[in-house]
């Protein structure tokens, strides 16, 4: 056998590849000639350095969060399939795992949404261990919430003291990527005036589990409104309502965060939708603790916060963030410090999957699950509060105070912007409704908010 | 690694991730241009691991898990391509071969002087090569990641070696003539 030097075989041999009989051919023609011989010395000397150079490049890791939240995944498997043989779990379909696990009371879910990886598996779903109930019994996240008033159902934060490198950028086109997928119906096209005018549309729960709004929501919006239907008796353009900012604006009486439970208080609770019959509203509300120093200054009690709202997709059909449109979907999901006493509240709008409407929604516990995760300022590693409802939705008359004002607020705000999601919302309806919501309103602004409502020189967009 | 998870897979996703998160990390960074992406990439290829269910020793969890990474990065190379065609950084990135040039992905690497020249050979050998030499990976199992035959796999690793030797007149013994341009 004659091997010339562009003989892959002659590589192949340098580098073990070859079974005996190929090897043995290879090493007789060496035998007979000098030059494989040397070439094949040539081989192995350049692939060893090329090698060597190659196992010298650093290492990239995933960071220790991205590696909890996989195993903490894995954990969850884990209980979900105790008693249950191993082949029984294998090949499970995300979609019947994320369901079970919320059955299950593993309510902590993480979706992490990226653009860029095929729809149907590009869901990172990581439920975060509860601390397992010291008795048997009902899971007490599932149980109903005693009173409108009660302790919020508050998550227990889980310190993470692993590697520190972490606290990484939360991909810039998560909140777009969350909220804006190519498979969503289109929104309506009706009275557009720019891109913030378009109300986030609906999305599917089957083809986006997760969604993320931000927590720090300025008011600008609502003082701008109130300032052109008060003094100006004229309606805002439609572009400029945010209703985000328009619920923001308000104080509601959110618990604080227990003593030893971190800086932050997390809640979600579900109530019949007001304007849209058989449909379902999701309010997530953060508050967080006062702090000690009285400097002045606002005074951060956590960072790089982050929430995540996922949705079940047997439970829920499909979900509507309420505000936070256009091109703020962008900046949610980023990590955010959040001051002392500052609070968030944020309204979903939920079709219920159809077994789960039956019963005025009764099966719409499991709807969700809330996650938060920040780190405290003092930077001992990344901390996760998960949160699902603490019941299934309540009659909207029957929904805490707070929650039906909040909900009130979100429905002027879509006449306002003349959205297409308005449903059976009125001025007038909206005005009952705050009226019989107006809380405690030490700072006035709820009353403020219903005096609004009640301006007669304003001409109401006509209702139909 | 054991076969299979029996009844921790928590430990089992663990071990693995140990043993392989970084090569696959480095991995989908090449093919991505991008290290968010890659990381994304590399993230859902664990969970198609425990999706799967495992079963599968070491040197085919290892080849399993850098299949499954190579076909995300190229689907998410074929949806941002097809998707975002007036985005010129999707362009950049992903445009026009299965892999983007060395130097887009390991610029700020501090590069050895074959590997650096590697750089030049086109994104096909070069993933081969690295499979091979960074990642530990026979032939066999470089056409079972990629979907090329063990025949296309040894040419593309001759072919490259040799113009990298060409590059540097690599001489009979492992010696350094010099760099020739």
């Amino acid at each position: 056998m004659k091997l010339s030097k562009d003989n892959p075989l002659l590589t192949a041999y340098a580098l073990g590849e070859l079974d005996a009989g190929e090897a043995a051919e290879v090493e007789e023609a060496i035998l007979a000639d000098e030059s494989p011989r040397a070439e094949v010395e040539a081989i192995r000397g350049l692939a060893g350095e090329l090698e060597g150079e190659l196992l010298a490049e650093p290492m990239p890791h995933l960071s220790a969060l991205e590696r909890v939240r996989l195993e903490q995944l894995a954990a969850a498997l884990d209980r979900a399939a105790a008693g249950r043989a191993w082949h029984s779990r294998r090949r499970l379909r995300w979609a019947a795992v994320a369901a079970a696990l919320l059955a299950a009371g593993a309510v902590g879910m993480w979706a992490l949404l990226r653009p860029g990886t095929p729809s149907e598996h590009n869901i990172v779903i990581v439920p975060i261990p509860t601390p397992t109930p010291p008795s048997p019994g009902p899971h007490p996240r599932l149980m109903p919430t005693p009173s409108p008033y009660g302790p919020a159902p508050v998550g227990t934060p889980t310190p993470y003291a692993g590697r520190n490198d972490f606290f990484e950028p939360w991909h810039p086109s998560v909140g777009s990527a969350l909220l804006s997928d190519s498979g969503q119906s289109a929104p309506s096209t009706r009275s557009i005036q720019d891109d913030e005018h378009v109300d986030n549309p609906w999305v599917s729960a089957a083809r986006r589990l997760g969604s993320t709004f931000g927590l720090n929501v300025g008011a600008a919006s609502y003082r701008y409104i109130r300032q052109v239907i008060d003094e100006e008796s004229r309606l805002p353009e439609p572009s400029a309502v945010r209703i985000e900012e328009m619920i923001n604006y308000f104080q509601y009486d959110y618990a604080p965060p227990a003593e030893g439970q971190g800086p932050l208080a997390v809640r979600a609770d579900l109530a019949q939708c007001p304007w849209s019959a058989g449909h379902v509203l999701l309010r997530v509300a953060v508050q967080a603790g006062v702090g000690q120093a009285e400097t002045g200054a606002d005074q951060i009690v956590a960072c790089d916060a982050r929430v995540v709202v996922t949705f079940n997709p047997d439970a829920v059909a499909s979900w509507r963030l309420i505000g936070f449109d256009g091109a703020m979907a962008d900046q949610a999901g980023q990590g955010e410090q959040i001051a002392a006493g500052r609070q968030a509240t944020a309204l979903y709008e939920l079709v219920p999957a159809s077994k789960a409407a039956q019963g005025g929604g009764a099966g719409l516990a499991a709807a969700c699950a809330v996650l938060v995760e920040y780190k405290l300022p003092e930077g001992d590693g990344v901390r996760l509060i998960t949160v699902s409802p603490g019941g299934p939705a309540v009659r909207f008359e029957e929904a805490p105070e707070d929650f039906r004002f909040a909900a009130t607020v979100a429905g002027f705000g879509m006449i306002l912007r003349n959205s297409p999601h308005k449903g059976t919302c009125t001025v007038a309806g909206m005005l009952r409704q705050a009226q019989s919501s107006l809380g405690e309103d030490q700072l006035g602004r709820r009353s403020g908010f219903a005096e609004m409502l009640r301006q007669p020189t304003v001409s109401w967009p006509e209702e139909e | 690694m054991t076969a299979q998870p029996s009844d921790n897979l928590a430990a089992w996703l663990r071990k693995a991730m140990d043993e392989h998160e970084g090569a696959l990390l480095r991995y989908a960074e090449r093919i991505l241009g991008d290290a968010d992406r890659g990381r994304d990439v590399v993230q859902d290829t664990f969970l198609r691991l425990l999706e799967s269910g495992g079963g599968f020793d070491g040197g085919r969890l290892a080849q399993w898990l850098f299949t499954v990474c190579r076909n995300r990065c190229l689907d998410v190379c074929r949806k941002e391509r097809r998707m975002t065609l007036m985005s010129e950084h999707v362009e950049r990135t992903c445009a026009g071969s299965d892999l983007p040039p060395d130097d887009v992905a390991s610029g700020r690497e501090q590069a050895g002087r074959v590997s650096a020249a590697m750089s030049a050979l086109p994104p096909n050998q070069q993933e081969v090569l690295r499979l091979r030499f960074q990642n530990g990976f026979s032939y066999k199992q470089i056409a079972g990641i990629t979907g090329l035959s063990v025949t296309n796999v040894g040419f593309l690793i001759h072919t490259g070696i040799q113009r990298l030797r060409k590059r540097f007149q690599v001489d009979g013994h492992g010696g350094r003539q010099g760099e020739t341009r």
